[in-house]
């Protein structure tokens, strides 16, 4: 056991999410900058405030005539 | 020649009414400048010599014909490369837009040219107004006008440099986390973002759709209004276009500050991060102009800067990778390094924090409704530090995140970017001056009563000519 990161499946991970989302040239071009955009990418909200809550809004209504629509 | 290049949109646009100056001249004047300075400032993409002209004989001819159309009325200005203009490649300075063909004006185009206003040229920008300066693209990167090896801020870049080297006396911007606020504070001159919705985005290259606005940049607050003024307006082709009439956003402008309320967000650079000595004092002295002028101005407190640059920034990226993946996916070696740096994070943004993000931005939207009910504005720093070199990737890539504009794009309310001096390296600082929602005449009116109880405004930067043109200008 060793606290080393592996760094090759950490490669191989970044490759894989890359590829899932089509950028796999993105990533051949600069795989550093891909593991970093994921990094970035996923933590980029941080920490919501502690009375957040995401269930207290009410759910937003689909107006067809507002935007454009017919029925 | 020098006297033309500084003339403001006001002034200009009050010699032309009278017939006592041509707009041809005026024209002319301007575009003898651009060629005198551009190669060393970079600020044009593309000079639209001719049609300039042409727009400035028709005004000319309409104006002494008695049909005067608007104080923008035979007056020349830029544009950020980022709207469309018919015929014209809208580059977003950017190599995957070469050979693009715009097949209509932009909606803030139209309202200029109605206005009777003669577009220059079309301005530098960071790539898809969300990259920085680089060698990588396909044309040079707009520099400093204070000190050509800094930084000039974006994205609005080109539209801050013309601006300040008196090469267009007002230019188009836009500004998703700050891009018209920026080059304004980094080149010291006067940038708006107005409410959000109050100027058309159609015919716009868009960033991220919910935080993207439209807004001028000048010399002069009065010019600002003015230039607002043309602009502003319902479009239904903007799904955000606001429905209400736009204000008057030149009526209350020097009805002074006695009186009013002035709230100070101080707590963005005293306690959430830390702030450069040079801005940190041009706010404290900024907020003195304002109490001597008889403003009641005392801190006010909302969430952490943190919180909010967190709120904006998971909205911005997300929904400027929905504009750009399929780009990214295909051809991203076409893009420059540090414009994938900035987009492909959106990739990875859970759609939970994207939903999150909107569902916070309700919360902090709210909160700074609540802070603002018994004010009549506030003010805060726009930029933590002063202008980095503009080689520097790391600072400049530091200079996006340690900055107060992005709170204001979260909101969608007025915020505008005045000089509140300059360092003893010349170098120009900033304050926002920001209100509620639709309350531009107020954001003005404070703005104006503080640039002309300082004259900030007033100072240029010592423009350099390239050698081979020197005649031109001097003649």
């Amino acid at each position: 056991m060793t606290d080393t990161p592996d760094t090759d499946s950490t490669a191989q991970w970044t490759r894989t999410l890359a590829q899932a989302r089509g950028l796999d040239r993105a990533y051949a071009l600069n795989p550093e900058a891909m593991a970093a955009a994921m990094a970035r990418g996923a933590a980029s909200l941080g920490p919501l405030p502690d009375d957040f809550s995401s269930v207290t809004e009410p759910a937003v209504m689909f107006d067809a005539e507002k935007f454009g629509g017919s029925t | 020649m020098s006297d033309l290049a500084y003339l403001t949109i006001a002034e200009a646009g009050r010699l032309i009414r009278a017939r006592k100056l041509s707009p041809v001249e005026f024209t002319n004047a301007l575009i003898a400048r651009i060629a005198a300075t551009d190669s060393v400032y970079h600020a044009y993409i593309a000079v639209t010599g001719d049609l300039a002209i042409a727009q400035a004989k028709v005004a000319e001819a309409e104006i002494m014909r008695g049909a005067w159309r608007s104080p923008m009325h035979g007056v020349p200005y830029a544009t950020k490369d980022i709207f469309d203009v018919a015929g014209m490649p809208t580059t977003c300075h950017s190599k995957l837009r070469v050979g693009h063909r715009a097949a209509a004006d932009a909606t803030a185009i139209v309202k200029l040219r109605e206005a009777g206003a003669v577009l220059l040229g079309k301005l530098a920008l960071h790539e898809f107004a969300t990259g920085g300066p680089t060698c990588e693209l396909p044309w040079p990167a707009a520099c400093n006008p204070w000190n050509v090896d800094l930084h000039p801020g974006g994205s609005s870049s080109g539209s801050g440099v013309a601006v300040a080297i008196g090469t267009a006396p007002g230019a188009l911007g836009t500004d998703t986390g700050g891009s018209v606020r920026n080059p304004a504070t980094c080149c010291g001159v006067v940038g708006m973002k107005p409410t959000y919705g109050t100027a058309s985005r159609a015919g716009v290259f868009p960033l991220a759709f919910s935080l993207d606005h439209v807004g001028p940049l000048t010399r002069t607050v009065e010019d600002n209004a003015i230039m607002l003024q043309a602009i502003a307006g319902h479009d239904p082709a903007d799904p955000a276009s606001v429905l209400r009439p736009p204000a008057d956003f030149t009526a209350a402008l020097n009805a002074g500050v006695k009186g009013l309320r002035i709230g100070l967000i101080a707590h963005f650079y005293e306690e959430d991060m830390v702030v450069a000595p040079e801005q940190s004092a041009a706010i404290a002295a900024a907020a003195d102009v304002l109490r001597r002028l008889g403003a009641d101005v005392k801190p006010i407190r909302l969430s952490s800067l943190q919180r909010y640059t967190a709120c904006g920034r998971t909205i911005h990226i997300a929904e400027a990778y929905a504009v750009h993946e399929r780009d990214l996916q295909e051809r991203p070696q076409d893009y420059a390094g540090i414009t994938r740096r900035k987009l492909l994070p959106g990739a990875f943004v859970p759609a939970a924090d994207y939903v999150k993000a909107q569902q916070l931005r309700a919360a902090l939207c709210a909160e700074f409704a609540a802070a603002m009910r018994d004010l009549d504005a506030a003010i805060t720093l726009s930029s933590l530090d002063m202008p980095c070199r503009i080689d520097d990737a790391d600072a400049i890539a530091r200079t996006y995140e340690r900055q107060m504009r992005m709170p204001f794009n979260v909101t969608g309310t007025p915020a505008i970017a005045v000089p509140t001096g300059f360092t003893a390296a010349d170098l120009p600082t900033a304050m926002q001056i920001v209100g509620r929602a639709f309350a531009e005449p107020m954001v003005y009116r404070i703005a104006q009563a503080y640039c002309e109880a300082t004259g900030w405004c007033e100072r240029h930067p010592s423009v350099k000519v390239a050698e081979r043109e020197r005649s031109m200008v001097d003649s």
